[in-house]
C-alpha cells in the first residue's frame, strides 16, 4: 500500500482533506525521527516501542578483504514489538 | 526510563505542529497505527513514509533454555514483527558518528592462499617486505602465528644467503674475466710476434673462443646455482608446511563423557567445548551408538573428542571435522524426516567448509 492509499483511506475515516492528513503524516514521522535522533524512545501503543541507542565500536570479519575490521560506535534505532500485536499476528497464523 | 516520551506528549507535540485540534491529532495517529496493523495481518508488510518500515518474520522452532532454571525448552516456531528504519531515519539518527569509518586491523585470520603469495613476494622483492614483518612481530596473536613469522624470517635469510652468493658469483666471473683479457691483451703481442716465427693464429682464435666458452660456463654455472638455491628455498618451505600438523599433535584424543539428566548434545558442547555450536562433532563420533540428533539417553556414555586449535581459534581440520559432522547431521535429520533441520545444518556444512578452505 502506498502512502497516497494510506493518506485517502485516513482522509475519509479522519473526515479531513487529503493534504490535511498528508501536512498531519509528515509532521508525525518528522516527529518521531527528532525524538529518535535526539536519544528520546517512546512506544506506539499496541505496535511496539522504540528507542535508539549506541552500538559501540567492536571487532567484525569482513568477507571481501577476508581480514578483521574495527567497526566504529553507531547509532541505530532499536524496535520492540508490543505484545498485543505478537498475540494478535501468532493468532493468525495458527488459524 | 526518564528519556522515554509518553503518548500523549507526542499528540500534544503533533497538534503544536499542525495546528489541529488534539482530539484529531489523537484520531489521526490512532487510526494509522490502526492502519498499519491491519497491513501487517493482511499483506505481513507495512510502512511509514520517511520513517521505516515493518514486516512480520517467521522465526524457526529452537532450543532454548529457562533462564531461571537452565533447563532447556523448545521454543516453539512463531512470528515477530521486524522494523526496519528509512534511510532517511537512519542517517538522522547516526549524524554524530556519521564521519567514522570501519578500518582494517591487521590480519588476524589466517588464509592460505595471501600466505604462499606473501613469500612468493617475499622471494621477489627482498626488502619491502621486512615492515610488515615488523608489525607482525609486535602483536605475536598466538602460537601459530609465530610459527609463521619465524618462518617469514628463515625466508628471509635464505633470500638474503641466495643474493650473496649471486653477488660473490658476479663479481668473481667479472674479476676472472678482466684477468683474462687482460692476459689475452698481454699475450696478443707476443703472439704477434711469434707469428713470423710460428704461424699460430689459430690459436689465438681459439684462446679468444675458450674465453667466449668460459664466459657462458660461468654463466651457465650462475643460472644452475641460483635454480638449485631456488630449489631448495621451496623444499625447505615444503618441509615446514609439513612438519606444521605435527608440531600441534594430532589431537584426536577423544575422552569419554557421561550424559546426565535433561542433556542433549549442545548442552555438553558448551560444557566440553565452551561452544554449543560444535555438537555435531559429538554426535559425528558416537554416529554408531545413537542416531537421533535430538534424543539422548540418560547415562550414556560419549566419547568426546578434542578440537585441534582452541575453542576460539580453529585450525582448518576443525573447520573439516565440524563440516563433515555438520553434514552428517543433516543426514541424521534427513533420515527422521526434519527437512527443515537438514537444510540449516547443510549450510552449516558448507560454511565450515568455506572456512576449513
Amino acid at each position: 500500500m502506498t502512502k497516497t492509499e494510506v493518506l485517502r483511506k485516513l482522509a475519509d475515516q479522519l473526515d479531513l482533506t487529503q493534504s490535511e492528513t498528508e501536512e498531519l503524516y509528515d509532521s508525525f514521522a518528522e516527529g518521531l525521527t527528532t525524538l529518535l535522533a535526539n536519544n528520546r524512545g517512546f512506544t506506539l501503543p499496541g505496535l511496539g516501542s522504540f528507542h535508539s541507542e549506541v552500538r559501540p565500536e567492536h571487532k567484525s570479519y569482513n568477507p571481501h578483504y577476508e581480514q578483521m575490521m574495527m567497526i566504529p560506535p553507531k547509532k541505530v534505532v532499536h524496535f520492540s514489538q508490543s505484545s498485543t500485536i505478537k498475540e494478535e499476528i501468532n493468532e493468525g497464523s495458527d488459524e | 526510563m526518564s528519556n522515554k516520551v509518553t503518548y500523549n506528549e507526542i499528540i500534544e507535540a503533533l497538534s503544536r505542529t499542525t495546528g489541529f485540534s488534539k482530539n484529531k491529532g489523537e484520531a489521526f495517529a490512532k487510526a494509522l497505527i490502526a492502519e498499519i496493523k491491519d497491513e501487517l495481518q493482511k499483506n505481513g508488510k507495512a510502512s511509514i513514509t520517511n520513517f521505516g518500515s515493518f514486516k512480520v518474520k517467521d522465526v524457526a522452532e529452537r532450543q532454548g533454555q529457562n533462564p531461571q532454571t537452565g533447563e532447556p525448552i523448545t521454543i516453539p516456531a512463531h512470528k515477530r514483527v521486524t522494523f526496519t528504519p528509512y534511510k532517511a531515519l537512519r542517517e538522522e539518527v547516526n549524524k554524530k558518528y556519521a564521519h567514522l569509518e570501519s578500518e582494517l586491523i591487521g590480519e588476524k585470520k589466517e588464509k592460505a592462499a595471501p600466505v604462499i603469495q606473501e613469500k612468493a613476494e617475499a622471494v621477489q622483492r627482498e626488502t619491502p617486505d621486512v615492515e610488515p614483518e615488523k608489525v607482525v612481530e609486535e602483536e605475536p596473536k598466538s602460537f601459530h602465528r609465530k610459527e609463521r613469522v619465524r618462518g617469514n624470517n628463515t625466508g628471509l635469510i635464505m633470500v638474503a644467503v641466495l643474493v650473496l652468493v649471486i653477488v660473490t658469483l658476479a663479481s668473481a666471473w667479472f674479476l676472472t674475466r678482466t684477468n683474462d683479457t687482460e692476459q689475452t691483451a698481454v699475450s696478443e703481442p707476443v703472439q704477434t710476434e711469434q707469428q713470423a716465427m710460428t704461424s699460430d693464429q689459430p690459436e689465438a682464435d681459439e684462446s679468444a673462443n675458450d674465453l667466449d666458452n668460459r664466459a657462458d660456463e660461468l654463466i651457465e654455472e650462475e643460472e644452475r646455482l641460483r635454480q638449485e638455491e631456488e630449489e631448495r628455498l621451496v623444499r625447505l618451505e615444503d618441509a615446514r608446511e609439513d612438519q606444521q600438523p605435527e608440531q600441534t599433535p594430532v589431537a584426536q584424543n577423544i575422552s569419554d563423557y557421561q550424559v546426565q539428566q535433561d542433556e542433549w548434545y549442545w548442552v555438553i558442547s558448551r560444557k566440553v567445548y565452551g561452544k554449543s555450536e560444535f555438537w555435531p562433532l559429538i554426535f559425528q563420533q558416537n554416529f554408531s551408538k545413537d542416531r537421533h540428533p535430538d534424543s539422548l539417553e540418560t547415562r550414556t556414555n560419549l566419547e568426546v573428542p578434542a578440537l585441534m586449535g582452541s575453542a576460539e581459534n580453529l585450525t582448518k581440520e576443525d573447520y573439516k571435522n565440524l563440516s563433515s559432522a555438520s553434514a552428517l547431521v543433516s543426514l541424521a535429520y534427513k533420515n527422521f524426516g526434519r527437512d527443515d533441520k537438514a537444510e540449516d545444518y547443510a549450510r552449516f556444512a558448507k560454511k565450515w567448509e568455506r572456512l576449513s578452505q
